[in-house]
């Protein structure tokens, strides 16, 4: 029992800091307090003689289930009603969370931080949030000490991209149209040249039939995966330009069928974002706001 | 220069008075606004653009509800509450003495802590 007490005494020191890092991995507190729950019992049933450094493995194992959740936790923001944000939290409340350990924790860079690859977003939670040194994420992600320098390097650039200027209405409007082109045609190459190096493709489609269900990113991989449907997609169909709650937007129909919505997100640097509202649930919206 | 908080404050003193004109004059002529509502309450589904549509959009939630500046993930944000309960948290990104991004929870589901 005395072997319990100092178990949990253990847990309780570290639980915030498994707390902020599991919420800024999932950028939800109700997923992030079930998930510290799963460690603390983990933790339990360990063979806690053999752990040299208790902290070190709370926090290796939050990491890991954290990495682990937020792939389905992804799949299920695709099915999810209109866009996601992260649950919001209290800074006031929880000055560990706060004051101390401020770091990727404003909601704008933990919508940018959903870009990234689970490994990228936890070395870099690791380092900028907590200062763990290099090698000890390494450790943790059962990486190397160069790729994980590399992982928040990237990370880093990401997160300072948030102060890209986006491009005049105009311009955003005639990216649209060039996109549509060589995505009706199918062109590769022009394709990847309008895109910034770390575009994602975002479709909202409800898991309805013939719609991506993951997140598709990089310039090479969305050039890809939208060439590949072009062959089929775009036979028949009419594209009717809107601004769209201000943003120049493509309606997709083919006869009377509306197909979905298409919007770009670009900064100086290429299309950004590419968003495909497909979900025939809330397409009744977005036309109502074409109108 | 003002900080971002500062700028917060400056924005919950323009949407006090619930002038559309007042709100706008603190918002980025560039600024968006992304609603989670994760369909359960109405709100738009793509992203408001520009200072007009986002002053419509903060005065919409407005009437009725008490706003208070609070700590939201670690910077100045706002919380709309009637008889204590949640309905909108808002998060805010600035750039100088701007807001250029406001990111709007509305999802019941993501509120509970927040409610007094």
């Amino acid at each position: 029992m005395a072997d319990l007490d100092e178990a949990a005494s253990i847990f309780t020191g570290v639980r915030p800091r498994l707390f902020g890092i599991a919420y800024r991995m999932l950028g939800s507190a109700a997923e992030a307090e079930d998930l510290v729950q799963d460690v603390w019992l983990r933790w339990q049933a360990t063979d806690r003689s053999v752990v040299h450094n208790p902290g070190a493995f709370l926090a290796t194992t939050t990491t890991r289930l954290a990495i682990n959740e937020l792939q389905s936790a992804r799949a299920r923001r695709e099915v999810y009603i209109g866009p996601w944000l992260p649950e919001p939290v209290d800074t006031s409340a929880d000055p560990f969370l706060g004051a101390e350990r401020g770091e990727a924790l404003d909601l704008a860079v933990l919508m940018l931080m959903e870009r990234l690859t689970p490994q990228e977003r936890a070395a870099y939670v690791l380092r900028e949030a907590f200062d763990y040194p290099y090698a000890q994420i390494a450790d943790i992600l059962q990486s190397t000490e160069a790729a994980v320098r590399q992982q928040v390097s990237r990370a880093r650039k990401h997160v300072a991209g948030d102060r890209k200027i986006p491009v005049p209405e105009t311009a955003q409007r005639q990216l649209l149209a060039t996109f549509l082109e060589a995505a009706r045609s199918g062109d590769l190459e022009a394709l990847e040249q309008l895109f910034a190096a770390d575009v994602a493709s975002v479709s909202d489609g409800n898991g309805a039939k013939h719609i991506a269900r993951k997140i598709v990113v990089g310039a090479g991989r969305v050039a890809t995966f939208i060439a590949a449907f072009s062959s089929w997609y775009w036979d028949g169909v009419d594209v009717q330009w809107v601004t769209a709650n201000g943003w120049p937007a493509a309606v997709l129909r083919r006869g009377d069928t509306l197909l979905g919505v298409v919007t770009v997100d670009a900064s100086a640097d290429g299309i950004e974002q590419v968003l495909w509202m497909m979900n025939p649930a809330k397409l009744g919206a977005a036309v109502a706001v074409t109108k | 220069m003002p900080g971002p908080d500062e700028v917060v404050h400056r924005l919950a003193a323009a949407c006090r008075t619930g002038d559309a004109e007042t709100i706008a004059a603190v918002l980025s002529p560039d600024v968006v606004a992304v609603c989670d509502s994760g369909g359960r309450v109405p709100a738009p589904l793509l992203p408001l653009r520009g200072a007009g549509e986002v002053a419509w959009l903060l005065r919409s939630l407005l009437p009725g509800n008490d706003l208070a500046v609070q700590s939201v993930n670690g910077r100045a944000g706002l919380v709309l509450r009637r008889a204590g309960r949640a309905l909108a948290v808002i998060a805010v990104t600035c750039v100088q003495s701007q807001v250029t991004a406001v990111w709007v929870v509305l999802n019941p589901a993501k509120l509970r802590a927040w409610h007094r």
